[in-house]
């Protein structure tokens, strides 16, 4: 018997599954490569657009669309809508939900903590917050309660020792965000009060409630509206911000 | 049993046709490697040795935490009972680290190791992503002797390929599942038993582990170079006997230090026919013996 006829005779017996053969149903955790990564990257970097995520991934639209089919079938992600300043469609990005947080505590990954109360787009809107100050070198201070009267999204002490407070409107009527920006005005030591809405047409209503204020109210004078989507990372260039003006 | 890794591509005779021997011959793209199954190792124990072994042979020392970390994720996965993780999976696994917040520096070590892992992968290809396999089983439990035909890979392939069946042999001969003694032959195999130039790596080698250890199992390596300078002091120190063919300048001058030849013998040395040898067994004390080997065509 040659060498080659033992040999075709050896690997005969050989007992193998090519990760190609698997079926499905035996594929760890039933979900495709692409879409455990995509569930990965958007539970490490919350708030990640989906341009940046494909990007990443190296995937063009419809095999996106495919992915986000196959995670929304698990219940896995949520799309959201980003604010975004200007013209053009706002950037989605994916919330993972609590199937996805399951799914990743099973490969041994854990999100981190949120260090904000409120939604996931109001947890988005603070990392925003959180990496505008860390690129301007300052620091801010999340859920800080102001003497005891009012907690602020965000707050920052200015140099001159009073407080900036920044608050994040995603949600409510412009009646209930005013009273609260006035609560916060009221407060001693507090120079501003920022109220960030996700739309420019908010704004719009938000001044023109203020403005109908009576004169007689000082704290009016201490707030302030912007938009969020100045805040976004994507944007192409620096927008101006009312919080150290 | 005998292994022999072919990493040069001319280990033939047809003496190996011979019923009596029971050779086999097995081409790299028929392997079916599940290189991530640990044979039997604690997975932690396992990861660590993995990322070592890769690590020493392509200069990843700086991405060794990435590399172990990413396999202790796979391994905590669930997955059907007997599969293991893929190749692929674990370049996947790389690639998606978080890297958020992490700095320049993890990105860096992600694109090396997973340039030098998707390099072994693209070279071996079909042959090192099995799922589960009793190949490596197989081959090492068989009576007789088994060559892997291993040339056509690149140097760190064939030195995973090596690893891999090393670490398997010492694992299956420890938990008494193959019979000693097996003995695996490196023929041609400079690139993986040569010494290490890097300053990092100097302290490890890819085979180093099995040839301190695998004795008292039963495991024994047998190595065969052109070049007896370039061999690593891990083998040159370990080794119990030499066979001396014709070698001259540094050469000679190790060999006449290192086998404690007399200056008669080592002047010898050059002038050997080829089909002549000295042979020194060391196990016992060193002495040369001067003798003849009969021509194998």
């Amino acid at each position: 018997m040659s060498v080659e006829v033992r040999t075709t005779a050896f690997l005969k017996t050989i007992k193998a599954i090519h990760v190609s053969e698997l079926k499905k149903e035996e594929k760890p955790e039933g979900l495709s490569e692409r879409a455990r990564k995509a569930l990965i990257i958007t539970s490490s970097e919350p708030g990640i657009t989906l341009g940046s995520l494909y990007k990443r991934l190296s995937l063009h639209g419809e095999q996106g669309t495919q992915v986000f089919k196959e995670l929304s079938a698990h219940a896995m992600v949520k799309q959201h809508s980003l604010p975004r300043v200007g013209k053009g469609n706002a950037p989605k990005t994916w919330e993972v939900l609590k199937p996805g947080i399951e799914f990743l505590s099973s490969l041994g990954l854990r999100p981190e903590k949120k260090f904000l109360k409120g939604g996931f787009l109001h947890y988005v809107m603070a990392l925003w917050l959180k990496d505008f100050f860390e690129n301007k070198k300052r620091s801010i201070k999340f859920e800080f309660t102001m003497l005891g009267k009012k907690t602020f999204d965000g707050a920052h002490q200015l140099e001159n020792g009073e407080w900036l407070g920044i608050e994040i409107a995603l949600s409510g009527t412009i009646d209930h965000n005013l009273k609260e920006a006035l609560r916060g005005a009221s407060v001693s030591g507090v120079k501003r009060v920022c109220m960030g809405f996700n739309t420019e047409s908010k704004c719009k209503k938000f001044d023109q409630a203020l403005n109908k204020l009576p004169a007689e109210n000082r704290s009016k004078e201490k707030i302030r509206s912007f938009h969020l989507g100045k805040l976004a990372p994507f944007n192409e260039r620096e927008y101006e911000l009312p919080f150290f003006s | 049993m005998l292994i022999f890794f072919d990493c040069k591509g001319d280990f033939n005779s047809h003496l190996f046709d011979d019923p009596r021997l029971n050779i086999i011959r097995i081409q790299a793209q028929d392997l079916k490697l599940c290189p991530l199954d640990p044979m039997g190792m604690n997975t932690k124990d396992f990861a660590g040795l993995l990322t070592q072994l890769l690590a020493s042979h392509l200069q990843l020392f700086a991405s060794r935490r990435l590399l172990y970390e990413s396999l202790l994720n796979l391994y905590q996965r669930k997955r059907p009972k007997g599969t293991w993780p893929s190749w692929s999976e674990w370049i996947s696994e790389i690639e998606s680290f978080p890297t958020k917040g992490k700095g320049r520096r993890l990105i860096e070590y992600i694109e090396a190791s997973s340039f030098a892992i998707k390099g072994i992968g693209a070279n071996l290809g079909r042959s090192i992503n099995y799922s589960t396999s009793d190949f490596v089983y197989k081959a090492l439990s068989y009576q007789g002797g088994v060559i892997l035909q291993i040339d056509s890979l690149t140097d760190e392939a064939q030195s995973v390929v090596c690893g891999l069946f090393l670490n398997a042999a010492y694992e299956l001969l420890g938990s008494q599942k193959i019979s000693a003694p097996v003995t695996a032959i490196l023929d041609d195999a400079l690139p993986i038993v040569r010494k290490n130039y890097s300053s990092v790596g100097s302290l490890v080698h890819p085979i180093g582990r099995w040839i301190t250890r695998g004795r008292s199992r039963g495991l024994g390596i047998i190595v065969s170079t052109q070049s007896y300078s370039e061999l690593n002091e891990i083998i040159t120190g370990n080794c119990s006997s030499i066979l001396v063919k014709a070698s001259f300048g540094l050469d000679q001058h190790l060999i006449m230090r290192d086998c404690h030849l007399t200056r008669e013998q080592a002047e010898l040395v050059p002038q050997l026919a080829p089909h002549e040898v000295i042979g020194v067994i060391r196990s016992v004390y060193p002495k040369a013996v001067f003798g003849e080997v009969p021509f194998v065509p």
